[in-house]
């Protein structure tokens, strides 16, 4: 398969084209990174993850030219780059490209500093509040796939690997899940709970293995030689045994000592390590609520585990490399088999965490979606916006839970004099709804809020989230943004929006005051009254 | 929400008749517990629908209550809200289930992929979900419109089985009686009368949005088993008269697609209108508020409009002046007078032309009158069926007579004695059987044969819901190198799907102690060879014999009036005592008329009377014989018994006269002329035989004996039954030899047609004797030999046969096909 290397068009934010000329280089100018190809209907791969980056945008410019745009992951380091693999003509001839990602820190790093450290460093303190976020939202997912209540008039269940819940249901949990008085029933507090014990058994009196060693002993201590230590002592000098033992009397022979160094106890010391950290986690998303019941539980193991990992015998096992394949005592021993399947459910769930993480940027907006679910939901309290079905997948996909089979029904409110029909659309399917303006395809909405009274079409909202945004990179990018929403005929009815996530100093009016940059605050429920009144403003619902 | 009670005494109603379904409970049997009925997702709720489903293993959804889900609501947003004629909905309205399924069931929807749906599995899929969210854990009485055959029942059946549902159907106008039984049942009190005496009628009226069902229900007196005497509603088989379009769904498309104001600003376009009207129908309350007016409906009728109304329900539908016509046809059909009219419907009490209720407008039109009338939605609360199936439900278990039912007809075809015939499995004939418990048939289907080998047994069925006749093929766990004797058991239980048949093999180990059931899955169409569905007479046609059928003498019209003035004057003659040669001249006369053959009808063989005596209009041989008879006792004429012949007469002292002459030593050809004509008695064929055999010791047989045989033969079903097989075999080697003996002359003529039907007819013999003259025998072998030579001898020339129109040399290859056992179709062979 040929592959030519390319220069393509990478955008620092979403709204950028290729015709805008800023192109992002380095991951210093990339707030959330996306890439922009002529169209093809082949997927586009990155060496950073296993699945096709995913198209957020498809539209036909001016000279007829067809284009996709994919968001690029967030990058581990400061100077982060990926390659990334694609095709243009024909599937056949593969091209890949250097892109540059925007910058950021591994998820797996970041809980090592942040476990390690009392203090959280300043230059980790923004990343530790996003990592709190996004938590917070795969938590909330979690519960909600697990948990079928199937009501009168909302269906719900789970088939083929995806969850069927209801708005009205997903927009209820929702609520609650902003409630931090209820410390959310985390993994990490089930495993505090359940396995306590057993791993305090298990690191107080660890499986060993009795290892044959040669060692130097004492002529009259010696139990045991085999053909080596023979061999050594025929190569040494003197007459006989006491002449061959030197001034020391010792001669080479075999010893049989308790060893920890198994399998099992490599897996038990890398269970402690990563409980350990997942501890440090929980417990810093509700460290404004360190007397809960489950904070103190899981605070209190984490004490534990630090005790048995200082300890106990287990720690002399290796450390634990590559993928796991259970022997028969992980697998049949009883208390080593439930410290397994706990070690494979965090390892599940820490994976999701990684995979997620890179993909900040998406699931911050999901998280967003969800809270303008949830005003919609306010808004209008009998609908089909809240029968309508939201389609959760088991495992999330380039950072979203939420399927792009999601489809949403209008809801209906009361504004000054008359009904509003509020409408709500992802940036994926803008090209199937019929209240999208084309020109608004290119600048990759995360997604869209419409409202209409009447026969006539009213407002737009065009909503964008970013996670890791800084000040002096937007100020230029919104100009950028405004140019483009200029251009839009009758551009008076859009509101733009700019959901940005923990970034002090972005909030302002943009667009000749249409639009609103709306700083999003951890927890959500916290910034919700403030997103109420814009959104509501923005609607013409007031 | 209802309260949860033991589980033995809920009952549970559903109808889906309409827009909305219902349901009903009641908690007890006790005096003072009713059903009561509730509107699923609440009195103010759009038109229940099911959702069909978008992800593999999504079940069917019920949407109910005040606001629609967005699937397939019509809206322009989202996609799968989408409405469009061509691509389906996902939405799939209650008001049209019933029809989808009565019409092929299958509904289709095309979002991204093209899916298809069963509607039965759809209102199925969506019964369960309402009986896990309200807790029906007991069975469930569903009502079905009363013109619903077995194979939509069994549908309906298997679709609830497949959720794992225990239901029981119930008709639309029993559901609705049972409810009329309830409310009135003060006022019944004073009617009795015998067991099984019907003391009156009652006139079911369903009025939907869909159609019409106006069904007439005897009132029948009927004795429980703890000998307490009730009156219980009777329902004969439906009529295709019963159901009328109605006038509902045109009404409402009408008025909706007539809205002045558009929607809600959804609706861009003309184009959407589908959408829109889709919407206001299936998703909002509008079609609560209708009001139907007739003069503003046959303005706004035209094709457009027709087509527009077809879009979205494809049932067919009248406007109100037309349904007035088609009533006041029925009404001839129906009395004035009845004891109880029980409205039902979810459009009965919709408003009318701003002054009528529609069944007020209904009961007009058909000119009906009763005291005791009841109409759902006016007198009597919404849910009428559902509350009505809940009765039934009651009264079921507390072991109370239900109703009374009817059932449909099942034939199938057995073969006794060699010959296929078709037989009734149920018994549509008998009046009346318990509705809602087990029917079983009175005896078993016995002497069933399973050939040798066979790993499954085929069952030809016609049914009357089919216009072709069916196969239904069975597996059978074991097979034997012997053909295995089986019986059939027949069970059904009326209005709950298709009959239990049970194969018991008279081997009782046959089956390894399995039991074997007709599996009814297994029925397809009877496809013809030539791909042509088959009528119950041409697929016994069809079927392989080991015999041909019987080739009896019809009347002709024309030749019988000739001949009865003949036979009238003759019998005048011999009642004023004439002289016995003016007696003679008119029986020859007479004798003249009676043989002459009607050339129009041919190859029917046609004289005034047929073989059984019998000729076309009124002539009594009877009354004849009672003046005749004494007249020939007395006087003797000579041309008395040779006339006589030829009207095939059935008189015992006749037929003995005639016998003491076959039996005599030298026998005239009058006597072996009559025989042939008119012996009917298997004995009276027995001795003719021997006889025959008599005569042809000592001389050669004439023209005269084979053909009397061959008359025997083709007229008489028992003509081989007293014969032996011996005897028949002798027959058919006398009959073989004249049969070479003529091929070698190079004559087909008479004779050679004559021994030809002996031949063959006494293959009949196989009826008492399976084994008679086996394919491969001696005998079989040298005949079959003998008419193969006939055929090639004839088409060399050699031979001339002479049949007429017919085709002589394909009727030998019949001969040879029967006995080789597996002719078919009538010989045309002229004796």
């Amino acid at each position: 398969m040929a592959k030519l290397a390319r220069s393509v068009f990478v955008g620092g934010f979403p709204w950028e084209e290729p015709q805008d000329q800023v192109t992002a280089t380095v991951s210093a100018e990339v707030c959330r990174g996306f890439l922009t190809l002529p169209y093809n209907e082949s997927s586009v791969y990155c060496d950073e993850c296993k699945d096709p980056l995913p198209l957020v945008a498809r539209w036909t410019d001016s000279n007829r030219q067809s284009w996709n745009k994919y968001e690029l992951p967030q990058g581990d380091f400061d100077q982060s780059s990926s390659r990334v693999y694609y095709s243009l003509e024909s599937a056949a001839d593969q091209i890949e490209s250097e892109i540059p990602l925007g910058s950021g820190i591994s998820r797996s790093l970041l809980d090592e500093l942040l476990d390690s450290s009392e203090e959280i460093p300043e230059s980790l303190k923004s990343f530790s509040r996003m990592r709190d976020q996004i938590d917070t939202h795969i938590e909330f997912v979690n519960d909600l796939y697990d948990q079928i209540r199937s009501k009168r008039f909302f269906w719900e269940g789970n088939c083929g690997g995806l969850a069927i819940r209801s708005v009205y249901r997903v927009t209820s949990r929702w609520v609650k899940s902003g409630d931090r008085d209820n410390a959310r029933l985390a993994l990490i507090v089930k495993l505090a709970r359940e396995i306590s014990r057993v791993l305090g058994h298990v690191c107080d009196n660890p499986r060993v293995v009795l290892r044959r060693s040669r060692e130097f002993q004492k002529i009259s201590k010696i139990q045991e030689i085999d053909p080596s230590c023979l061999r050594w002592l025929a190569r040494q000098p003197g007459r006989d045994v006491y002449e061959r033992a030197g001034s020391r009397q010792e001669l080479l022979g075999v010893i049989r000592k308790e060893d920890t160094d198994t399998l099992e106890n490599r897996m038990v010391k890398d269970l402690l390590h990563r409980v350990r950290v997942e501890c440090a986690n929980y417990i810093s998303i509700h460290r404004d609520f360190l007397n809960h019941d489950r904070v103190r539980t899981v605070a209190s193991f984490r004490r534990q585990v630090i005790h048995w990992e200082r300890n106990s015998d287990v720690n002399r096992a290796k450390r634990l490399v590559g993928s796991v394949q259970p022997n028969y005592v992980l697998l049949h021993e009883p208390k080593y088999r439930k410290l397994w399947d706990a070690y494979q459910l965090l390892l599940s769930q820490q994976k999701q965490k990684d995979d997620i993480w890179k993909w900040r940027g998406r699931t911050f907006s999901e998280s967003c979606e969800f809270g303008i679910l949830y005003l919609f939901r306010k808004f209008a309290r009998r609908s089909t916006f809240a029968k309508s079905d939201v389609i959760i997948q088991m495992e999330a996909v380039s950072g979203k839970f939420v399927s792009p089979q999601t489809q949403l029904g209008s809801a209906r409110t009361k504004a000054l004099r008359s009904n509003v029909n509020l409408s709500y659309c992802t940036g994926v399917q803008a090209n199937r709804c019929p209240y999208i303006r084309r020109e608004l395809y290119p600048l990759a909405a995360d997604f869209f809020l419409v409202a209409q009274t009447g026969s006539s079409f009213e407002r737009l909202v065009p909503v964008w989230c970013l996670i890791q945004t800084k000040k002096g990179m937007l100020d230029e990018s919104l100009k950028l943004l405004e140019r483009k929403l200029s251009r839009i005929p009758n551009s008076e009815s859009i509101r733009p929006l700019i959901l940005a996530y923990d970034s002090p100093g972005v909030e302002r009016e943009f667009f000749f005051g249409q639009g609103r940059v709306v700083k999003v605050e951890f927890p959500m429920m916290e910034s919700i009254q403030k997103l109420e009144s814009i959104i509501c403003r923005s609607l013409g619902i007031a | 929400m209802m309260q949860k009670v033991p589980k033995s005494h809920q009952f549970v109603g559903i109808s889906a008749n309409g827009p909305w379904m219902h349901t009903a409970q009641q908690h007890g049997s006790g005096k003072d517990s009713r059903p009561v009925a509730t509107r699923v997702g609440g009195a103010h709720s759009f038109p229940n629908a099911v959702l069909l489903y978008r992800f593999p293993g999504e079940p069917f959804r019920l949407d109910m209550g005040e606001e629609p889900h967005p699937r397939g609501s019509g809206l322009s947003w989202p996609p799968e809200a989408i409405a469009d004629p061509n691509n389906g909905t996902g939405r799939l309205p209650l008001g049209l289930i019933i029809e989808n399924i009565e019409s092929g069931n299958l509904v289709h929807w095309h979002q991204d992929e093209k899916y298809s749906y069963r509607s039965s599995e759809a209102l199925a899929g969506a019964i369960a979900q309402l009986s896990a969210s309200e807790g029906f854990d007991d069975e469930v009485v569903f009502v079905i419109p009363n013109n619903w055959g077995e194979v939509l029942q069994q549908e309906i059946i298997d679709a609830f089985r497949t959720y794992n549902l225990k239901c029981k159907l119930l008709w639309r106008p029993i559901a609705a009686a049972l409810e009329w039984f309830g409310h009135f049942s003060q006022d019944l009190v004073g009617l009795v009368g015998q067991p099984h005496e019907t003391v009156g009628k009652l006139l079911s009226l369903y009025i939907g949005y869909d159609h019409l069902e106006i069904t007439e229900l005897e009132l029948v007196v009927c004795e429980s088993a703890r000998g307490e005497v009730c009156i219980v509603p009777g329902r004969a088989r439906p009529t295709k008269h019963e159901r009328i379009p109605s006038i509902g769904f045109r009404q409402v498309i009408k008025y909706l697609s007539c809205e002045g104001e558009p929607m809600r600003g959804e609706y861009a376009a003309d184009t959407d209108r589908f959408g829109r009207v889709w919407n206001r129908l299936w998703c909002t309350q509008a079609i609560s508020a209708l009001q139907l007016k007739p003069l503003e409906n046959e303005v706004f009728s035209g094709p457009a409009s027709i087509e527009f109304e077809r879009s979205i329900c494809q049932m067919e539908q009248l406007n109100p002046n037309e349904l007035r016509l088609r009533l006041r046809q029925f009404k001839s059909r129906l009395q004035t007078n009845y004891k109880g009219v029980i409205v039902s419907g979810a459009l009965a009490n919709a408003v009318f032309d701003e002054r009528y209720r529609v069944w007020e407008w209904i009961v007009d039109s058909l000119e009906v009158t009763s005291v005791m009338m009841l109409a759902e939605g006016h007198n009597s609360d919404h849910g009428l069926l559902a509350r009505g199936a809940c009765r039934f439900a009651q009264r079921l278990d507390a072991k109370m007579p239900t109703y009374l039912d009817t059932l449909p007809r099942l034939e199938m075809v057995i073969s006794e004695g060699g010959e296929p015939k078709w037989i009734d499995l149920l018994d549509p004939e008998q009046k009346w059987v318990d509705g809602g418990r087990l029917w079983k048939r009175p005896e078993r289907i016995q002497n069933l044969s399973i050939a040798a080998c066979s790993v499954d047994l085929k069952l030809a069925v016609a049914h009357e819901e089919f216009d072709s006749m069916r196969e239904v093929v069975t597996g059978l766990p074991t097979t034997s190198e012997t053909a295995e004797k089986v019986s059939l058991s027949v069970e059904i239980f009326p209005a709950q799907g298709k009959a239990r048949i049970e194969l018991h093999p008279d081997r009782a180990e046959f089956f390894n102690d399995e039991r074997v059931f007709v599996d009814w899955r297994r029925m397809n169409e009877f496809i013809t060879d030539d791909g042509k569905r088959a009528t119950k007479q041409a697929y016994l046609d069809g079927l392989d014999r080991i015999f041909p059928q019987l080739l009896p003498r019809v009347s002709s019209a024309t030749k019988s009036l000739a001949a009865k003035y003949a036979m009238n004057n003759l019998m005048e003659t011999m009642r004023n005592g004439s002289a016995p040669k003016s007696v003679n001249q008119a029986l020859g006369n007479a004798r003249g008329l009676l043989r002459e053959k009607d050339q129009k009808m041919y190859p029917q063989d046609a004289t005034a009377f047929d073989s059984e005596g019998k000729c076309v209009g009124r002539f009594s041989l009877d009354d004849f014989m009672e003046v005749a008879w004494p007249y020939y006792e007395k006087h003797n004429p000579t041309e008395f018994v040779r006339a006589l012949a030829y009207t095939h007469v059935d008189h015992q002292a006749y037929h003995e006269h005639i016998l003491s002459q076959i039996k005599s030593h030298y026998v005239m050809d009058d006597f072996v002329v009559a025989a042939g004509k008119c012996f009917r008695d298997a004995e009276h064929v027995a001795v003719f035989v021997q006889a025959l055999f008599a005569v042809h010791s000592t001389s050669r047989l004439t023209q005269t004996w084979w053909k009397a045989t061959s008359e025997m033969l083709r007229f008489r079903g028992n003509a081989t039954k007293l014969v032996s097989s011996e005897d028949c075999l002798k027959l058919m080697q006398l009959a073989g030899e004249v049969f070479k003996r003529e091929r070698k002359r190079g004559s087909g003529k008479e004779l050679f047609r004559l021994v030809c039907l002996v031949i063959v007819y006494t293959l009949r013999r196989r009826a008492y004797d399976d084994s008679f003259l086996a394919p491969e025998s001696e005998l079989a072998i040298w005949i079959k030999g003998e008419f193969r030579k006939a055929r090639a001898d004839a088409k060399s020339g050699k031979l001339r046969l002479i049949g007429g129109s017919v085709d002589l040399s394909g009727q030998l290859q019949l001969i040879i096909d029967y006995v080789d056992r597996k002719g078919k179709g009538q010989l045309l062979i002229e004796g």
